[in-house]
């Protein structure tokens, strides 16, 4: 069963947010990239119809969702950007009462919630209330009830946010245990989130995916792209101005310096492989500048 | 699920603080109504105060019960003279039930001489027939009895449906818009049932906890009531409460059947509000808002009856319960059909109630649509 986006296009006013996307998700995990701002939790809840298109449709097994909204919400796990929880519940009282919205009976959500608190590392809080939960932590109990009804469609936005590094090998881990049987997609900000696990990155900017594929792909589009150089002493803003600067090190040698053109910038610079850092760099440097 | 909602609804400091404020202001209402009444005699220093003056005034009244006649009238003044000259007087004890007779009966002209400046007097004191009272079923069939304590009752009633009510939406307001606010609709909107399911749990919800509200409270009003009043005088003709000027109401009714009615017309003006309080919820985006605006609209009809006080807004504002929710002022405006939209009285409280249940239908199945079709575009 295919997620296949149409046409779609959002607009507010005059401004065009999403400008005639159309994709089609097979089972996998799919990044979901841009800066902030880009569109992507736009696209998101418009894939999961809490958003209506300004035109374009989203089809699900050959349906448009809203046609069978029930059905489509029993095959989906949500993870929205922004939520907070209800503080008087306990974690597994949260994850049984969405379990319940999501068509599950009492005693199989509770089942269902106490093997995804394990998953997830909060088994020993599940009766503490969410009040006294770290954000990690909340977000970690996102991720589980995003998972509760098993669902074949798994949209997850930004779920990383507030994740610490050992919380976020550990998700990636979960997520990609469960890429077989589902599609996954993952709106993110952060590239090492995706860098690993995803089958398909999409590169959302100006309202289109301005590219698409595996990591590979894609960083074979800027493979002569990015470039090292080496620098002794104070290197002027100016000199630095014409081309994406991604990193700064300093050695003893001096200051490396990593950046992205699409000339050589000067004649130390030599040629490296490109990361999907440089990646995200490449595309959304000059927005982030111009912002 | 429904447990869920309740718990989301009334498991919080909020809700909690809202209850014990609520419990208190009830205790006052209690206290005005029930200890603080005519009925309790003067202060604690006189000889007959407290419950020894409620239970002489029932007695007093009970002696005195049965059906409306001059006969009647008449023993009841002599009796006021008599034990006035005697002890009462002296006692500062205030016999509720022959003065409330006295002061209806004893022509304005004759009250001086009736009470005189030191001896309460009989002589050359003309007594009101019955007849002249102004009632629409003959008087003979209306009976005289112990009327104050329902009174009293009626009026705490009037009070406290307002704290239910207001209480009621405090508690309830954030049913939808609490939701919004932590930006929990997105994730409930696309689960199997965030569209049809838990929008007729949250409303049951409001329901449960309504009724809760209005049921514990009404068994302890009227618990007290029984206990510190007992319920003699149930049986006297609501016409006879001499303190209320309803003597044209036209049904044959005793304070028992107005305790009903009161409570079934208060229960339908309690749906009515709490399910205008989920729409206004469903429609706003924080707690707060929904909380202003619902207390707005439950308190604006009735500052409007200041502005309106004749005329087709007026007669459509007796609609809302906040208005229909007072019982002397509804009994008075059923009294007097002009007040109302009809000039039968059967058709005013069918209208009424009509318009209620119709309102809370309606407003339930709006929100139900509205939420399930919610999209933001």
């Amino acid at each position: 069963m295919d997620l296949i986006l149409k046409k779609i296009t959002k607009a507010y006013g005059k401004q065009t947010v999403l400008d005639d996307i159309s994709h089609v998700f097979s089972n996998g995990i799919y990044g979901l990239l841009g800066a902030n701002g880009a569109g992507k939790s736009t696209l998101l809840n418009i894939i999961c119809g809490v958003i209506k298109p300004t035109s374009g449709n989203v089809y699900f097994d050959e349906k448009i969702i809203d046609s069978n909204l029930q059905f489509y919400y029993s095959n989906l796990g949500f993870l929205p950007q922004i939520f907070n929880y209800y503080p008087q519940f306990t974690g597994l009282e949260f994850l049984v009462y969405i379990g319940m919205l999501k068509g599950l009976s009492k005693k199989a959500a509770k089942d269902k919630g106490i093997s995804l608190l394990s998953l997830v590392g909060l088994n020993n809080v599940e009766h503490k209330r969410i009040n006294s939960y770290s954000g990690g932590m909340k977000q970690r109990l996102g991720i589980a009830q995003s998972l509760i009804n098993d669902p074949k469609i798994l949209i997850l936005d930004e779920p990383t946010v507030g994740l610490d590094p050992e919380e976020r090998v550990r998700f990636r881990n979960v997520i990609s245990s469960l890429s077989n049987n589902k599609i996954i997609i993952l709106s993110t900000h952060i590239v090492s989130d995706v860098e690993y696990i995803a089958d398909e990155i999409l590169i959302l900017k100006d309202g289109k995916f301005k590219e698409k594929g595996t990591a590979e792909n894609l960083l074979s589009t800027i493979k002569n792209s990015v470039w090292e150089f080496t620098q002794k002493g104070k290197t002027s803003i100016q000199s630095l101005s014409n081309f994406t600067l991604v990193n700064k090190k300093n050695t003893p040698e001096g200051i490396i310096f990593r950046v992205i053109s699409n000339k050589k910038p000067n004649e130390q610079a030599k040629k490296v492989d490109p990361t999907l850092e440089d990646l995200y760099l490449y595309y959304f440097s000059n927005e982030r500048l111009s912002r | 699920m429904i447990k869920f909602e309740i718990k989301k609804l009334i498991n919080n400091k909020a809700a909690i603080g809202g209850v014990i404020i609520a419990i208190l202001i009830l205790g006052g209402i209690i206290s005005t109504f029930f200890i603080g009444s005519q009925l309790e005699g003067g202060s604690s220093s006189d000889p007959i105060h407290g419950r020894q003056a409620i239970m002489l005034n029932q007695k007093i009244a009970e002696q005195h019960t049965g059906p409306l006649t001059d006969d009647r009238i008449e023993k009841i003044i002599d009796f006021r003279a008599e034990t006035q000259n005697k002890e009462y007087r002296k006692k500062h004890f205030m016999d509720v039930f022959s003065w409330a007779v006295a002061d209806k009966f004893i022509p304005e002209n004759y009250q001086d001489k009736f009470y005189g400046s030191e001896k309460v007097s009989r002589k050359g004191v003309e007594i009101m027939p019955v007849n002249q009272l102004g009632t629409v079923i003959p008087p003979s069939k209306l009976k005289l009895g112990n009327f104050a304590p329902w009174y009293q009752l009626f009026s705490l009633m009037s009070a406290s449906i307002i704290l239910i009510s207001v209480l009621a939406i405090y508690l309830c307001s954030s049913v939808f818009s609490g939701d919004e606010s932590k930006h929990l609709m997105p994730l409930l909107l696309t689960t199997k049932y965030g569209r049809t399911k838990l929008t007729k749990s949250k409303l049951l919800a409001t329901f449960i906890i309504s009724t809760t509200i209005f049921v514990i409270v009404q068994l302890i009003t009227i618990g007290i009531f029984g206990k510190y009043f007992s319920f003699s005088g149930w049986d006297t003709s609501i016409q006879l409460n001499l303190f209320w000027n309803i003597f044209n109401f036209p049904i044959n009714m005793n304070f028992m059947q107005l305790l009903f009615w009161t409570i079934a017309v208060q229960y339908l003006g309690l749906m009515f509000t709490i399910l205008i309080t989920c729409f206004i919820s469903s429609y706003t985006k924080n707690s707060s808002t929904s909380l202003a605006v619902s207390l707005l609209f439950y308190f604006i009809p009735l500052l409007l009856t200041i502005v309106f006080r004749s005329g087709i807004i007026s007669k459509l504002l007796n609609l809302f319960p906040i208005v229909n929710s007072n019982v002397q002022k509804f009994v008075t405006n059923l009294s007097n059909p002009g007040q109302l939209l009809f000039n039968n009285v059967e058709a005013n409280i069918i209208l009424t109630s009509s318009f209620m249940i119709f309102v809370a239908i309606v407003g339930s199945v709006v929100v139900y649509l509205h939420v399930k079709k919610e999209k933001n575009s």
